[in-house]
């Protein structure tokens, strides 16, 4: 039984086969665990995914909070 | 595959490696920021915890050396961060009441609130990390559509690259993520 890659997965399920395709690939996920399985870890990477983004945006928004004038020479002992 | 020989800082710092001021400041105050905000620190008390906590690392100098006598990073990152908010609560004692509650949930360490801003933390740093594993357009095309959300033939037009090759570059990148994930977690 051949099996999808990653990518043949992502675009399964983001809507990027055509009909047909996606027509097949549902099908052969019917029939086969492998495929079930690598389509179960694209969906724990997603919530990877999310927690870094909520990660990124909170770190990335107190590294732009304001630094008083006095911090900007610390550094320069 | 283009993969680093730059040790992240979370290495540096169980190893014993120098760490520059710059290096330490850029990656560690906003986690100082957030932590302040999480014991209630006003912002002007914020800056003020970076500042003597940024002091008590390097006290003068412009590198400091993590002594790995101490324990695990993390946990003295935090004790300097909570003994040293406590100090500036103090300072306002006078001025609040309620403030021993405050200093009794401070002794208790809000250890939830640390955990999740220090995984924050580790999961910034990999992405940093990231950065320099892979070549520049797979990140930048993992950026795009898996950080940033575009969707992936937008992306895949932008790089002028095929859609699949987006893909191929969000699962290469997370794959080299997870890696990295796992190394700066057993790092701390």
């Amino acid at each position: 039984m051949r099996h999808y890659t990653t990518e043949d997965l992502d675009r399964y399920r983001n809507g990027d086969m055509n009909m047909l395709s996606r027509i097949s690939c549902a099908g052969h996920l019917k029939q086969c665990e492998v495929c079930r399985n690598l389509l179960e870890t694209l969906k724990q990477d997603d919530i990877l995914l999310e927690t870094v983004r909520k990660s990124i945006a909170r770190f990335h928004a107190a590294s732009k909070e304001q630094v008083k004038p006095k911090l900007a020479s610390h550094g320069n002992h | 595959m283009a993969f680093t020989t730059r040790k992240s800082l979370l290495s540096k710092i169980k190893q014993g490696d120098e760490i520059s001021w710059e290096e330490f400041y850029a990656s560690y105050r906003p986690l100082i920021l957030l932590r302040a905000g999480d014991l209630g620190l006003t912002q002007t008390e914020k800056d003020d915890l970076v500042q003597i906590v940024m002091s008590e690392f390097f006290k003068g100098s412009r590198d400091f050396q993590y002594d790995r006598g101490k324990g695990r990073f993390r946990d003295y990152l935090k004790s300097i961060i909570n003994n040293q908010a406590i100090s500036i609560l103090r300072k306002r004692k006078n001025l609040e009441v309620g403030l021993d509650d405050r200093e009794f949930s401070l002794a208790n360490g809000l250890e939830q609130a640390w955990n999740d801003e220090w995984q924050g933390h580790l999961l910034n740093m990999a992405m940093d990390e990231l950065k320099n594993c892979v070549e520049p357009v797979t990140y930048q095309a993992f950026d795009l559509y898996a950080i940033q959300r575009r969707k992936s033939i937008e992306v895949a037009d932008f790089l002028d690259m095929s859609v699949n090759s987006v893909y191929v570059a969000k699962n290469r990148c997370l794959e080299q993520l997870k890696k990295i994930i796992a190394d700066v977690s057993e790092s701390d």
